[in-house]
């Protein structure tokens, strides 16, 4: 279920079995093909703005590490969203509850137009905000589909769950987001 | 005719530029307050974090993982070896513990005056032994190998004289 990706790029699975097969180059291609991903996923589930690359380096290794696990089921950029949920939950644990991300001023970037940029940080800000409230199941459904634009037969083999449930725990995240963001 | 549900699913590709809305959508959005207001929050989610990624240095990352996961490998093996040394040589205690059990000797070991290993005598020495060693020695070779008179009974070596004595330490250290 791997993404087709362009013309002559080989496919994650591919990539994956050649670095099983010890080709460290393969690795590096799937790292610089999720790595933004991972860092905006993470970003979005409330990592903090300086916390990005450690957790995106953390889910990486995590991942090559135990990649025979991967199947295929999902796809591997879903599979690893997963990972970098569990390490964000872990993340949270460790700091015993408090917020891994603060959600505060000075997470938000820097901007030309100061005016228009204050809307849509303050936009950003809510929307993380909101984020942060959610149930994990719902805001990771919700990333996978919005952010990445995910069908429901991958986010529901990423995450354990059925197509249904996923369509309406995204139906449910859509809500309470239009709630708190508005 | 377009439903909010049609709409919702389409959200994220249009947002992502890799669809666009037909005329009847975008009518549809422009009426609907709900659609309007999901499409907002994807609208945002979709960039979510993108200047936070464009700061990542995907060559320092890729090194630092890869720099890790051969560290890993590395410890693994490593970890790997010790603990098959470890299995062999408990493997060889218990052989040794199980070798030494009264009812695994084959013959009258405590009969045996003198311990000498025949694999570590040189033949030119037998002309040297007394005769309680040259029976040790009869009576090691009739065992299995693997077997060997190992131990002497103190008892025992109080019968034999000095250069005996000699014979049996030399044995004993090869």
């Amino acid at each position: 279920m791997s993404p087709p990706g362009r013309t002559g790029e080989q496919s994650d699975a591919a990539l994956v079995a050649a670095y099983r097969a010890g080709d460290e180059r393969a690795a590096a291609e799937l790292v610089r093909r999720h790595l933004g991903a991972i860092g905006r996923f993470l970003y979005a589930s409330g990592a903090g703005r300086s916390d990005v690359e450690d957790l995106v380096q953390e889910t990486l290794f995590r991942a090559f590490r135990r990649v025979d696990s991967w199947r295929g089921e999902a796809s591997f950029r879903s599979w690893l969203f997963t990972i970098a949920g569990n390490l964000l939950r872990d993340e949270y644990r460790k700091r015993k509850g408090r917020q891994v991300i603060s959600i505060d001023d000075r997470d938000l970037p820097d901007r030309a137009d100061p005016e228009s940029d204050f809307l849509a940080g303050e936009a950003e800000r809510r929307v993380r905000d909101g984020l942060s409230t959610l149930p994990r199941l719902q805001r990771e459904v919700f990333l996978l589909r919005a952010q990445e634009g995910k069908d429901y037969e991958d986010i529901a083999a990423a995450l354990g769950t059925t197509p249904g449930a996923a369509r309406v725990h995204y139906h449910h995240a859509v809500k309470r987001l239009k709630e708190l963001v508005k | 005719m377009t439903t909010c549900e049609q709409l919702s699913d389409r959200m994220p590709a249009v947002a992502r530029h890799e669809a666009s809305w037909s005329a009847e959508e975008q009518a549809h959005l422009a009426a609907c307050p709900d659609c309007q207001a999901e499409w907002d929050l994807v609208s945002v989610v979709t960039g979510l974090g993108a200047d936070v990624v464009s700061d990542l240095d995907v060559h320092h990352v890729t090194e630092r993982v890869l720099g890790r996961l051969r560290a890993d490998r590395h410890g693994r093996s490593r970890r790997m070896g010790w603990a098959v040394t470890g299995i062999a040589a408990a493997a060889a205690v218990m052989l040794a513990v199980w070798a030494g059990r009264p009812g695994q000797r084959l013959g009258p070991v405590s009969h045996r005056p003198v311990g000498v290993d025949v694999a570590q005598l040189p033949l030119p020495e037998l002309d040297s032994l007394g005769t309680p060693e040259l029976e040790a020695v009869l009576q090691s070779l009739d065992a299995p190998i693997g077997t060997s008179v190992e131990t002497v009974d103190s008892t025992e070596l109080d019968s034999l004289d000095t250069p005996e004595l000699q014979q049996v330490l030399d044995g004993l250290e090869g």
